[in-house]
């Protein structure tokens, strides 16, 4: 008798009938599994929740969590994976009488930043600037150093590679040491945007202001800001919030990423209208999923071939 | 007491078989997964908990031994193979390869090869 079970010796016929039926079935069930997993790697799901009852709970990845006077409710999620939709599920202690709606835009937070005055003189700009030392990159705002957690963050952020300046020569001990920046950080004050329309805006104490100066001088002066469109802010994809059918505290709504998934950002704002003020929701959650799609499959081909190559560079370049 | 009193000893032995379909398949997934995991980290392990499928992997290779011997099975001697041997051996050094990826080419291949050849090393004194 060997492990191997071709070699098991079955010798009534029904016994080797059942034995590959077994085996088919088998082979069915590991085939949809193996089917199941790479579905997961290739066309990947992300959720996000924020539980109300546990409002500090470690696991509530949904953040700067706001509810206005006027029953909006309006929170970030953060990732720089693209994807085709987002499941939205909200849910309550006691079934409600709600009729809401779920906005979704794509930017940076700062450039949701309502509008400021205008700056007209020069002195009033203090643009940031990326310098590195050793392995980190900082961004420096001011007197205040930030540093970067990881090369995602400071792609998700939309900073610029050659952007950054060596720190060899640059005492950065004088710069306060600020909370690390990671993809969910607002980008701080003295960031400059560049919008689709060339209009650049500088963000200052929460606010963004138009840079009002001639474009050719501000060409000349600004050489790394960050891309934006302007579409960001006017453009809204929704959907109306509909009971569920199982369960009637459970509201869902699916939202299509198709019309502002090329706008460029890695931070989504959403709106929820009509949020009951009085504490009665319970639990929020926001799926993004990616559609089985040979859009999808090509990112993700090409996402992977550029991954394998950056992965086998690092030896090279040390050689 | 009989722990299967109503399950013949035919249909045990085609459990048997079955599971060692199984094992064998899950093997060579596993060995699929690690070296993807290995090539980029966090690429399998994001979407596919190792722990839990090492976990179930254990629990299916006591199962089998299990029934191996309520059937008094024993496994053959397997010769291990020139084949077979190679195939390990290349797969211990890619592994070892793609994991220290961050140290330069030729150090790199230092650590490979000395790992190659501490395994056979082990493998030498303890089952010859």
């Amino acid at each position: 008798m060997t492990f191997n079970s071709r070699t098991i010796s079955l010798k009534n016929k029904n016994d080797i009938r059942l034995y590959f039926i077994g085996k088919f079935l088998l082979y069915i069930i590991l085939f949809f599994f193996v089917i199941s997993l790479a579905q997961k790697i290739i066309f990947p799901s992300k959720s996000f929740t924020y539980s109300f009852n546990h409002s500090k709970s470690l696991k509530n990845n949904l953040n700067d969590f706001n509810i206005s006077d006027n029953e909006i409710l309006s929170f970030y999620v953060s990732t720089l994976q693209k994807f085709s939709n987002i499941d939205f599920i909200l849910e309550f202690k006691e079934t409600p009488t709600f009729s809401g709606k779920v906005n979704v835009q794509k930017s940076y937070k700062a450039f949701f930043y309502p509008e400021g005055k205008p700056i007209r003189n020069w002195s009033e700009v203090k643009e940031n600037f990326l310098v590195s030392q050793g392995e980190s990159v900082y961004l420096i705002s001011g007197d205040k150093k930030y540093p970067i957690n990881n090369p995602e963050t400071f792609v998700a952020m939309g900073f610029n590679w050659k952007a950054i300046r060596s720190g060899k020569n640059m005492d950065l001990s004088k710069y306060e040491k600020q909370k690390l920046l990671t993809i969910k950080s607002v980008h701080p004050d003295g960031t400059i945007f560049l919008t689709n329309k060339n209009r650049y805006f500088y963000i200052e104490n929460g606010k963004k202001r138009l840079l009002d100066f001639p474009l050719t001088e501000l060409q000349q002066k600004i050489h790394y800001p960050i891309l934006v469109n302007e579409k960001s802010l006017s453009e809204l994809n929704s959907c109306q919030m509909q009971k569920s059918f199982f369960n009637s505290k459970k509201y869902h709504c699916r939202l299509s990423l198709k019309e502002i998934n090329s706008l460029p950002g890695s931070q989504y704002r959403f709106e929820v209208e009509n949020f009951p003020t009085e504490n009665s929701a319970q639990m929020l959650n926001a799926t993004f999923n990616k559609t089985v799609s040979k859009e999808n499959l090509k990112l993700f081909l090409s996402n992977f071939v550029k991954k394998v190559f950056n992965r086998l560079q690092i030896s090279n370049i040390k050689t | 007491m009989k722990l299967f009193p109503k399950i013949s000893s035919n249909k045990l032995l085609i459990v048997y078989g079955l599971l060692g379909d199984l094992s064998k398949f899950s093997l060579y997934l596993s060995l699929a997964l690690l070296l993807l995991e290995n090539l980029l980290p966090g690429f399998i392990s994001t979407h596919f908990s190792f722990f839990r499928w090492s976990i179930l992997l254990s629990f299916l290779i006591v199962l089998i031994s299990f029934l191996g011997k309520k059937l008094s099975l024993s496994f053959s001697e397997n010769k291990f193979g020139i084949v077979l041997a190679s195939f390990v051996l290349f797969y211990i050094f890619i592994n070892l390869f793609l994991v220290n990826l961050k140290f330069t080419f030729r150090e790199n291949l230092v650590i490979a090869f000395s790992g190659l050849a501490i395994t056979f090393l082990f493998y030498k004194s303890f089952f010859k």
